[in-house]
């Protein structure tokens, strides 16, 4: 160890081989990923320009600090669900009774149809799902399985699926962050929430979230007196969060540019490498932007 | 040209040392700056702290909004402060090991100076919303290209003030020294290549990012405070180092195995790169306890008499072991990572390993630097430092752990989950003034101690009145 070569040598080969492993290996197998066909449409799109300018405005305003934008899961669970009556009814009604003694089978089978899907079996493992589906299909029932991904995340509806690569496929700078002082925002866009809220809840949190953390975004917002007509712009503010005064608050290029990025921020779109079912209700009928990579198609609702 | 470097070898060793020291007192330039950097870092994070528990506070202030102070307060600790101080201590370590005097004085005041100029347009940038967006890669290119210009002119004067040693065995320090001097400028262009200059695409804009911020904590700015315990502890208690097979099998475990980490479960990144994490820092516990044994058994075998400044380094190293274990944790169990948790693993490292290595080994330095001997302000420094990292840091540990139980529980709203770590956001508020306060009393001193140095000189030079009380240069080892 007295030979600074040999610890040039050394920390040298080591710094490579960290590199090759952790920086060349996954672009190889990442670095070129493509957009792919989802039903049609190609996954992920561009953002359009506006929310485009507003990714900029969430780097300057550093909203990473706080925002994750990558969904977890700890792991999937399986529904079955029949989608019609089949054609030996006494048969499916015989089996779906020994497959989930709980449910009252001849109900269950009788309101099931191509529009309705019945649930027979909820949150069990893959095992005991194919089991099911297998008997099902066997006395003539046309059975499905549906891969539900499970978590935390998605008991809190942030997505319906874990993050993959794909989904940052055209970000720049990419906004994963490592902080969940506030919630994830992978999916911020598909919750109910429209451009006032949105821009409520930036002028000042707790108009929209009693607690809130997270700092009033004023400087976005211009405070201008108000004239003989109210600018049709102006927010409505709740009177315990509005500026004193005569004033009106409107919000800036920036702060629209924002709320549209956020409101474009929506990865929940399945992919072959991550599936998942749709958020929609189960009352509604089996949705038709049915996941291509999986034998889902049909609706799940949240927890 | 003070280039060329001075064989001290045939003077005595009294004089060899004066000499050494003589030719590091430019050095006092960048400690000065980085411990204003420090103060300035701690007073962002201050800010930033507050405002987690009063969320209007500045809310009309666009530059110091709370995306602008965390990452200021961050980036000016590692490049303004740890990086700089550090080097600064490295390559008067460097010289006293190799009992050479430093090569390039003035490059290194010159470099120096850029390199507080690069930080400073660093710190702007992130202030008026020009960040690049990439964690612990903020700065723009200005900024950066100015850094890496600079530090390759100090590095350059490292390497070549190596060369210089005098025959013999090279020890520990020196190896840590020479691996981080090279890391630290590979790892850096390295990621602002990919990212910023030809960027990659999409998600490998996080991997790169992953394998840089592990890089910067794990093999540089850990390979620069090893260094530091290396040759601090067995020098203030006045034994040899327990054993050299430990330190061989310690500096090349975590050279090897250092770079390979920075993701943690749950991230959109290809499966085997997060179980490599996870596996690399499983392994970086071969480094911690080679290390951290060696060190501890030197402690043992020297006398039980009371040195000062030793607490700083026997701190350093303790917290130096649970960092590596926090960093385990935040990497395997899912979403720990993402909780206060993370964040107070970073700043348990920052201020508990990092700070206080760095600020021991600046008490010492500066002393022999100046000549000036005072122990004003120590105690303070080391106390406000460790109860401060404890409230901030260790505070933070412990709201993460809550926080994680709610967060791994989708029954419980979001709101709800923050809910629970509000008492210890203020708690911790308390621990970053103490740091305040701790930065504050350290700044003090090295100023202070720089000022009478230079009244002293001024005095020589005029050759008039009774220099001040000086204290002979400390012995070398």
């Amino acid at each position: 160890m007295n030979h600074g070569p040999l610890i040039f040598l050394g920390v040298l080969a080591s710094f490579v081989a960290s590199w090759w492993t952790l920086v060349f290996a996954p672009h190889l197998q990442i670095g070129t990923d493509k957009a792919v066909e989802v039903d049609g449409h190609l996954y992920p799109k561009g953002r359009p320009g506006l929310a485009s300018q507003g990714h900029q405005v969430y780097v300057a305003n550093g909203c990473v600090q706080c925002h994750s934008q990558q969904v977890q899961q700890d792991g999937y669970t399986f529904d079955v669900v029949i989608t019609g009556a089949g054609t030996n009814a006494e048969n499916v009604i015989k089996v779906l009774a020994s497959v989930a003694p709980d449910i009252k089978a001849d109900e269950l089978f009788a309101k099931a149809s191509d529009n309705a899907p019945q649930p027979v079996l909820r949150n069990v493992p893959q095992r005991i799902a194919e089991d099911a589906q297998r008997r099902l299909k066997r006395a003539g029932a046309p059975a499905q399985m549906v891969f539900i991904p499970v978590g935390p995340d998605m008991a809190r509806q942030w997505g319906m699926r874990r993050s993959v690569g794909k989904d940052y496929l055209y970000d720049y700078p990419v906004q994963v962050g490592n902080s969940r002082l506030g919630p994830d925002l992978a999916n911020v866009g598909a919750r109910p929430w429209d451009d006032t809220w949105h821009l409520l809840h930036l002028y000042h949190p707790r108009t929209m979230v009693k607690g809130s953390i997270m700092p009033a975004y004023q400087y976005l917002f211009e405070e201008r007196p108000k004239g003989k007509q109210p600018s049709p712009h102006a927010l409505s503010i709740p009177e315990e969060f509005a500026p004193k005064g005569d004033v009106e608050v409107i919000p800036t290029p920036e702060a629209l540019q924002l709320v549209a990025y956020l409101r474009s921020l929506n990865v929940n779109t399945p992919l072959f490498e991550a599936p998942a079912t749709s958020l929609a209700p189960s009352s509604a009928p089996a949705s038709t932007n049915a996941p291509a990579a999986t034998n889902a198609p049909v609706a799940n609702p949240p927890k | 040209m003070n280039g060329s470097p001075t064989s001290t070898a045939s003077l005595s060793r009294e004089e060899q040392v004066a000499r050494i020291d003589a030719s590091c007192r430019v050095l006092l330039i960048p400690i000065v700056a980085a411990l204003v950097w420090l103060l300035l870092s701690s007073v962002f994070m201050l800010i930033t702290s507050v405002k987690l528990h009063s969320p209007t506070l500045l809310a009309n202030c666009a530059w110091l909004t709370y995306g602008h102070t965390r990452p200021i307060a961050n980036d000016a600790f590692v490049y303004g402060f740890a990086s700089q101080a550090g080097l600064a201590i490295v390559l008067w370590i460097l010289c006293r090991l190799g009992r050479t005097t430093l090569v390039g004085v003035v490059p290194i005041a010159i470099a120096s100076l850029f390199w507080n100029l690069g930080v400073a347009i660093g710190v702007f940038a992130i202030l008026t919303g020009r960040t690049t967006g990439f964690e612990w890669l903020e700065f723009p290119s200005a900024g950066s290209a100015i850094l890496i210009a600079s530090y390759a002119i100090i590095g350059i004067c490292g390497l070549l003030t190596f060369k210089a040693r005098q025959p013999g065995d090279t020890y520990p320090s020196q190896w840590y020294i020479l691996a981080a001097l090279f890391w630290f400028p590979w790892l850096y262009t390295t990621a602002r290549l990919l990212l910023i200059w030809f960027p990659a695409r999409g998600v490998m804009q996080l991997a790169v990012n992953g394998w840089y911020a592990n890089g910067l904590f794990t093999l540089w700015l850990t390979g620069i405070v090893l260094a530091i315990l290396f040759y601090f502890i067995p020098k203030l208690v006045n034994v040899p180092l327990h054993s050299r097979t430990l330190a061989v099998i310690g500096f090349w475990s975590l050279a090897v195995f250092g770079g390979f980490g920075g993701f943690y479960r749950g991230q959109p990144l290809p499966a085997w790169m997060i179980s490599v994490a996870i596996s690399g820092a499983a392994i970086l516990l071969v480094p911690m306890i080679a290390t951290v044994s060696n060190l501890w058994l030197t402690l043992g075998e020297g006398t039980n008499a009371r040195v000062p400044l030793l607490g700083f380094f026997k701190t350093s190293l303790i917290f130096f072991a649970l960092g590596t274990v926090f960093t385990l944790f935040a990497t395997v169990v899912p979403q720990l990572r993402l909780t206060l948790f993370g964040e107070g693993a970073e700043q348990l490292a920052l201020y508990g390993f990092i700070g206080l290595a760095l600020f021991g080994a600046i008490h010492y330095v500066v002393s022999r630097l100046t000549g000036v001997t005072s122990d004003r302000f120590i105690g303070a420094n080391c106390w406000a430092t460790l109860i401060g990292a404890l409230l901030f840091g260790g505070v933070y540990l412990l709201g993460g752990i809550f926080q994680h139980k709610r967060l791994i529980n989708g029954e419980i709203v979001f709101t709800d989950v923050m809910n629970i770590t509000k008492p210890f956001i203020r708690i911790s508020t308390i621990g970053v003034l103490l740091l305040v306060i701790g930065n504050a009393a350290i700044l003090a001193r090295v100023a202070g101690m720089v000022r009478v140095c230079c009244r002293h000189c001024c005095r020589c030079c005029s050759d008039e009145e009774q220099p001040v009380k000086l204290k002979p240069a400390g012995a070398a080892r």
